[in-house]
């Protein structure tokens, strides 16, 4: 498949390193150049400097004809707005974004975006070891 | 009709947008989301700041957005002006919703996804750049219901096949519609029996796609 991230950052880098070690044709879009130092080792991947916000930057990348496209930058509202972009205008068929404040959700129902919420995952990983290590009588796991 | 106005971004341009509103007698709220320039600004304003995310429907809420008439968002992030029209549209059923851009390619967004009218300033002063530089002789002055219709500003000159002719024998293109002329610092508004003459400005009403035709039968082949 190929597939657009928009965002470079700790998060934009893991998955563009996931995506393209799994055999995907990947493009990395970002508006600071400093942030594609995350992955000069992936000869494979694709480097856009721009920003996702931007439907030329996006076109550029290849939002036309790409299978999927990941917005994973660190605004909430510009995810959510890439990820408007991508399914309004370029019709991308997978679009997935990133939001970090879990209060987003009715708003990403309302408009029909599909979402991952990392501080939603992580508290509930963080509840499930907490509660995983009441249950062996420990505060927590070691 | 005095309304009550929600200004989202409390920057230069939420600032002195409230306070001309305020000035025009509107009920004001800002939203911003910095405390600090909460408190700055209310020095001055008094108790019209409402310190939440106005992006967000709980920021909304805040701020009564369910009783406003107008909602105005006005941060530096097109993406954040965004999604403000249009939570406070799907949320709170604003009927008016403006959003300030950058972009002007946003705002074929703002139009897709119903987010209410986007303003650019880059786009009006390039219109404005641009009008200095146009050679030809009519020039948009405004769009009308998001450009269907625009206004439009027309100088007769010599060449004009409609030199001399009185507006009933122009036959005017369907849709459209020729609204004033200025002449000599005196605006006349015409009828069939006006005459065109050269050095005026006329202003008239077109839809889009009878620009073309009212350009050729004022300009002929010069249009």
């Amino acid at each position: 498949m190929f597939i657009i991230v928009v965002g470079c950052g700790r998060l934009g880098s893991s998955l563009a390193r996931s995506l393209s070690g799994a055999g995907h044709r990947v493009t990395v879009v970002d508006w600071d150049p400093q942030s594609f130092e995350r992955i000069t080792d992936l000869t494979d991947v694709s480097q856009l400097l721009g920003t996702g916000i931007d439907v030329d930057a996006l076109r550029q990348a290849g939002a036309e004809e790409c299978d999927a496209l990941v917005a994973v930058t660190d605004h909430d509202n510009a995810n959510i707005m890439i990820a408007q972009t991508a399914e309004q205008i370029f019709k991308v068929r997978h679009v997935v974004a990133r939001v970090n404040d879990p209060r987003t959700g009715p708003l990403l129902e309302r408009f029909g975006i599909r979402a991952v919420c990392p501080t939603q995952l992580a508290a509930d990983a963080l509840f499930e070891t907490l509660q995983s290590g009441w249950a062996d009588g420990q505060p927590g796991q070691r | 009709m005095l309304m009550y106005v929600i200004v989202v971004g409390g920057g230069k341009v939420g600032y002195y947008l409230a306070k001309t509103l305020l000035a025009e007698g509107h009920e004001v709220a800002i939203v911003e989301r910095e405390e600090k320039i909460c408190r700055k600004l209310e020095l001055d304003l008094g108790d019209i700041l409402v310190h939440a995310d106005g992006s967000t429907p709980a920021g909304l809420e805040l701020a009564g957005a369910g009783r406003a008439q107008v909602l105005t968002a006005v941060t530096g992030q097109d993406e954040t002006n965004l999604v403000t029209c249009q939570v406070a549209r799907t949320f709170f059923n604003v009927q008016r919703t403006i959003g300030r851009i950058n972009n002007p390619k946003n705002e074929t967004l703002f139009r897709l996804l119903d987010a209410g009218t986007a303003v650019s300033s880059t786009q009006i002063i390039a219109g404005l750049i641009q009008r200095e530089v146009d050679t030809r002789h009519i020039q948009k002055l405004l769009p009308l219901a998001t450009g269907k219709v625009n206004l439009f500003e027309l100088d007769m000159i010599e060449s004009s096949p409609a030199l001399g002719k009185a507006v009933a024998d122009l036959s005017m293109p369907p849709g459209t519609l020729l609204v004033a002329v200025m002449r000599a610092g005196s605006v006349i508004v015409p009828d069939g029996r006006t005459r065109l003459l050269k050095g005026d400005r006329l202003i008239a009403v077109a839809q889009s796609d009878r620009e073309e035709e009212l350009a050729r039968l004022l300009f002929g082949a010069e249009a």
